[in-house]
């Protein structure tokens, strides 16, 4: 099952938990810092399901992200610190599409790899636990309504969706948060965290053996059905909900961010992933730090360095994300919108193809001098079935005319604008 | 890590061997003594530097170039380290042999570093008129939206209540109040006397033949004058008889309140480990005292921490709050710092605080940035390299009776708090 890249030099293996979890190592010899990555296929797009009944089971805004607190809530609450005493800290986040539980350690990782499990194998749903992380995340909410970049991410995919739950705050509302008690909790437990639903990175130097015999003896492995359900997502129209929409503000410089809405029929995670490479050698191709569109962008419309962008690509939705900051805003909006429409019947360069090729090559080749990050791009990888050398290939592969098409594509995509004006309110 | 130290042409310079890490870092460094007057200089020198030179003319003939070398990186940046201002110039590529056709990108990397330092382009004014302006106007907004961090921006208004006299009040990436008098001919006058009144220093990282570097280094940097005295520890005090809080207003959804601490105890002290293990203990990770105290157990706030600077003795409290609980978790945060005693204390939660700083430092040597960052530190702060068993052991020697006396040498100094406008108490 193991498989050593040579060019690479880096061994990846692949195998399976008592026949339901999926478990990827990757072998980093010398390095003393050891990785366990658990996804979860449970985001909070992850609204509404189908269990084969007439009527989709639907849950609240913001479950994933209140189960993913509430496993730190077992056991009297000391979990981090059960981690601590081996050596190991423990986190996790919520995405709109995934839960990730990770930890890391400079000692062994047989026994925080043990108590991780536990940890999933012992939760609970006490009410007065479920009433204390209530209270937590409405802060945490609370604490993003002050920062800026988010509440402006959330205002475009607000402009882009209609209907589709990424428009949703990952933390759901403090309305959202009271529907959430311990049934709903359990019931998404149950579904989405059953081990033929994990998947699991370990990585660093250790002997790999012992390892897979401690989790398949592991009682969270013990055979038992999965739940078997299909994610439900609303018919989304092609449409934006708002093309254009000015904020006024408490900031200080115009901000503003472009939403690309994209349409394509994609119906794997593989797909998507394929797709993504495409979008993100096309962006920079038109966008990057050497593309003359970046650099009119600058000298005519006074677009400062932290002009940037973010490509979304899932099966149910597709977006491309641009932020400018700019002292003349409308010069700018007006500009990029005539290089987005340009894209469709510009000339493909293709010295900036090899180029770009080239530098994502080198980018590549990086991740694997981290762990964590090595690791976090393997569980991706697993996710959309790709393997390490065939995305390497997919980015040698991409063909100037399925850029030109693509392009076409994109240029004629609907989008949206969300500008912040500075109101006043914050003058110096 | 072999760490490799020799002068050339005056420069000393270092190479940190590890065969570990798939990329290579070189860090040119410009040392001088931290000057209020200079902040925007220093700020705005390695930014417009790092965009173009005289061979690559602009930033997208400087990117392509960047690319074809397997997507190098070039950075610039500056940082102040006790009472010293340091520029650095920094690039990181993937070391030529993982690459197809192993291309020799070193000797590129190290030709394209002396460009960017060297050779920039100017005319008989100075940087060029575009260049400059439109570097001042990046740097001008990019301290504009420190504003839109409420953290960030409660942190700097802090500073200037608590450090009204020291140079700590100063954020050393920029400085709005100034930013107009500098013009390009004074800008290009400050590079030149950074060129040459600057102490430098060269570092190399990765898996790369001594030999080649030496070769590559002869033809470059050049410096006449070597040692200097520097001050790497900001021991700057201010007299104060009480303890002080101040209110400032602004449009948030959440208060922000930082507490600030002075401690005699900086890096070089005795007692620096157990500053960090008390810092550690109260609010640098999730069995901190004030975070099971203020979020957990009485679920005041989400994000409660601490942070201690050892070059300056200072130590801060965060807390993002809602509107109208400040004095409770003002309360809280003072209680728990200051009634911190040795019998509340256990061996084993001390050892708990031991494992996870023992962590990071094992960790720092597995980032060549990190590592290079840590050798760089360790050079100036100690003259010498410290082993990670070292590191560990200082820390494993620390007692609970320590990591008490360090509290009781604590003194509360200012607490700031942002909050809405609005009827207060």
């Amino acid at each position: 099952m193991t498989h050593i890249d040579h060019w690479l030099n880096e061994a990846i293996l692949k195998t399976k938990i008592n026949q339901m979890m999926d478990l990827t190592v990757l072998k980093k010899v010398g390095f003393k810092r050891k990785t366990a990555t658990l996804t979860i296929p449970f985001g909070s797009e992850h609204i509404s399901i189908n269990r084969g009944s007439s009527h989709p089971q639907i849950f609240p805004e913001g479950t994933a992200h209140f189960l993913e607190h509430m496993l730190f809530e077992g056991n009297g609450g000391n979990i981090s610190k059960r981690f601590a005493e081996v050596g190991a800290n423990v986190n996790a986040y919520t995405t709109h599409n995934k839960t990730v539980l990770y930890f890391s350690t400079t000692n062994g990782i047989i026994e925080p790899l043990m108590l991780l499990f536990d940890m999933l194998s012992d939760i609970a749903f006490p009410v007065k636990g479920i009433r204390k992380e209530q209270s937590i995340i409405e802060k945490e909410i609370m604490l993003y309504h002050d920062d800026v970049d988010q509440r402006l991410y959330y205002d475009i995919l607000q402009s882009l969706y209609h209907y589709h739950p990424i428009k949703a705050d990952i933390a759901g509302t403090s309305q959202s948060l009271q529907l959430i008690d311990k049934e709903t909790l359990q019931d998404a437990f149950s579904i989405f965290y059953h081990p033929s639903q994990l998947h699991l990175v370990i990585g660093g130097d250790f002997a790999i053996e012992p390892v897979i015999e401690q989790l398949n003896q592991h009682r969270y492995f013990q055979l038992r059905a999965p739940l078997p359900y299909v994610p439900l997502a609303p018919e989304e129209p092609p449409s934006v909900v708002h093309p254009s929409r000015i904020i006024p503000k408490d900031v200080r410089n115009d901000i503003m961010m472009l939403g690309i809405k994209i349409q394509t029929p994609l119906v794997s995670f593989r797909d998507a992933m394929l797709f993504e490479i495409k979008v993100s050698i096309l962006i920079d191709l038109y966008f990057d730090l050497s593309a003359k569109n970046t650099a009119l962008l600058q000298r005519r419309a006074s677009v400062n360095n932290t002009f940037s962008h973010a490509i979304s690509i899932a099966p149910d939705y597709q977006h491309i994300l641009f932020y400018l900051e700019s002292a003349e805003p409308d010069t700018a909006r007006a500009l990029m919108d005539e290089m987005v429409t340009a894209m469709a019947s510009e000339r493909i360069n293709r010295a900036a193809l090899k180029r770009i090729k080239r530098r994502t090559l080198g980018d590549f080749l990086r991740i694997f001098d981290s762990v964590s990050h090595a690791a976090a791009l393997i569980s991706e990888l697993h996710r959309a079935g790709v393997k390490v050398q065939e995305l390497m290939q997919t980015v040698d592969r991409v063909r100037e005319d399925e850029i030109r098409s693509l392009s076409q594509c994109i240029a004629a995509s609907p989008r949206a604008w969300v500008h912040y004006r500075p109101d006043g309110s914050g003058a110096r | 890590m072999k760490l490799i130290k020799k002068t050339i042409h005056n420069i000393p310079v270092h190479y940190l061997l590890t065969n570990q890490f798939k990329e290579v870092v070189i860090s040119v460094k410009f040392i001088s003594d931290f000057d209020p007057n200079q902040i925007n200089d220093r700020v705005l020198i390695p930014d417009l530097l790092c965009t173009s030179c005289q061979k690559y003319s602009s930033q997208s003939r400087l990117q392509k170039h960047l690319d074809a070398m397997y997507g190098a990186r070039l950075g610039g940046s500056t940082f102040t380290m006790g009472k010293q201002s340091v520029i650095s110039f920094d690039i990181a590529f993937v070391n030529e042999r993982y690459l197809p056709r192993n291309p020799k990108i070193f000797a590129q990397a190290m030709e394209l570093i002396e460009d960017i330092i060297l050779r920039p382009k100017s005319d008989q004014k100075g940087f060029l008129s575009n260049d400059f302006s439109r570097a001042k106007r990046w740097l001008k907004d990019e301290l504009d939206a420190i504003y839109h961090d409420k953290q960030a921006f409660a942190f700097e208004q802090m500073k200037r209540v608590m450090f009204p006299n020291e140079m700590y009040r100063y954020n050393d990436q920029g400085n709005l109040e100034t930013l107009d008098h500098i013009n390009r001919t004074s800008l290009y006058e400050a590079y030149q006397s950074m060129c040459i009144n600057d102490m430098k220093e060269i570092y190399i990282a990765g898996d790369f033949d001594p030999d080649v570097a030496d070769l590559l280094l002869e033809n470059t940097f050049h410096q006449s004058q070597m040692e200097r005295h520097f001050c790497w520890i900001d021991d700057e005090e201010k007299q104060f008889k009480e303890a002080r809080i101040v209110y400032q207003e602004s449009d948030v959804a959440q208060s922000r309140i930082i507490v600030g601490y002075r401690t005699p105890v900086r890096v070089g002290n005795p007692l620096y480990e157990a500053m960090l293990l008390l810092n550690n203990l109260l609010g640098e990770s999730d069995q901190a005292r004030l975070f099971t105290e203020i979020r957990e157990r009485k679920q005041l706030s989400y994000d409660v921490s601490s942070a201690y600077s050892g070059n300056k003795g200072v130590m801060f409290v965060f807390a993002g709050v809602t509107s109208g609980m400040e004095a409770r978790v003002i309360n809280a945060i003072t209680r728990i710092v200051e009634k911190f005693e040795v019998e509340c204390l256990t061996e084993h939660e001390l050892s708990l605080a031991k494992e996870s700083l023992k962590k990071r430092i094992i960790e720092t040597s597995e980032s060549l940035p990190q590592l290079l960052g840590r050798t760089f530190r360790n050079l100036h702060l100690f003259n010498r390299d410290i082993s990670v068993e070292e590191m560990l052991d200082h820390i494993d020697r620390t007692t609970i009776e320590a990591v008490v006396h360090v509290k009781n040498l604590l003194r509360r100094d200012t607490t700031y708090v942002l909050r809405r406008a609005g009827n207060h108490p």
